[in-house]
């Protein structure tokens, strides 16, 4: 017997919405079958820039932190790793990988990762001699 | 229907629409129990709200932002919509013993079956 009685997308008063909007963003599911299209991508990767530093923001709901490996290479981060959910005879194994080249006046020894509720934060702050300075002028 | 739910649904310009997006889910388990497993990145375990009303399960997030103040985007993929999802479960549930985890981002709802919707086998005199 099926839990759901029938997925009423399409009599929730929120449904054009919903459609836009998944259509637009794809849903949060990591490894859906139609996203496999794109193998290099199957998540989500947001980047930002500070004055001090970059910030790498991976979407990875439901894989644990050690099931994740990230590495810095030249100016190129990975995130990359492999899970398995269910257990048994539904067990569903698959690799993930994504690499983002980021600025290369990073200082890669001070780089940092936070893992939490699902979002991997990846901090690479910028090398001293490269930051954006005031100069005065006499 | 009133007239006003359906003004205010056509006149898309001035309604103040909340944008929601429809998180991913899975169902998995037995006979007894079953879990829905929500996929809500970036939502703390206390930012979900969890409602069964008759057999309507509603679940409602709202992300925090994952990016600092005043930060550049570079390169935006994550949407920043906070998560609604209705679902209408096919079964009566055991509401007393409802309990929900969140790991990872994913939250697990587990709905033990009521006993009177448990299939149970009929002896023939």
């Amino acid at each position: 017997m099926r839990l759901i009685k029938h997925d009423n997308f399409w009599n929730d008063s929120f449904a054009d919405i919903d459609v836009w909007m998944n259509r637009l963003f794809n849903n949060t599911a990591l490894f859906d079958q139609r996203m496999n299209t794109a193998p290099d991508r199957g998540f989500r990767v947001d980047s930002f820039a500070g004055d001090d530093a970059y910030q790498v923001v991976a979407e990875l709901p439901g894989i644990p932190k050690d099931a994740i490996n990230v590495t810095l290479e030249n100016a190129v981060l990975t995130i990359s790793g492999e899970h398995s959910f269910g257990e048994g005879d539904n067990a569903r194994r698959f690799q993930f990988s994504r690499s983002v080249t980021v600025g290369d006046d990073i200082d890669a020894g001070k780089v940092s990762a936070k893992h939490e509720n699902g979002l991997l934060t990846i901090t690479l702050p910028k090398a001293e001699e490269r930051k954006p300075k005031a100069i005065t002028v006499n | 229907m009133s007239t006003a739910v359906t003004k205010s649904s056509t006149n898309t310009h001035n309604a103040r629409q909340q944008e929601f997006l429809r998180p991913y889910y899975e169902v998995t388990g037995d006979r007894d129990t079953y879990q829905v497993h929500v996929y809500l990145p970036g939502v703390a375990k206390d930012g979900a709200t969890i409602t069964l009303e008759k057999d309507n399960l509603l679940v409602e997030a709202s992300r925090r932002p994952h990016w600092q103040e005043g930060w550049r985007p570079v390169h935006r993929e994550i949407p920043a919509a906070d998560f609604r999802l209705r679902l209408q479960l096919n079964m009566s549930v055991d509401e007393e013993r409802i309990s929900a985890t969140s790991r990872d981002g994913v939250l697990t709802i587990s709905l033990p079956v009521a006993e009177e919707a448990k299939p149970r086998t009929i002896a023939i005199e």
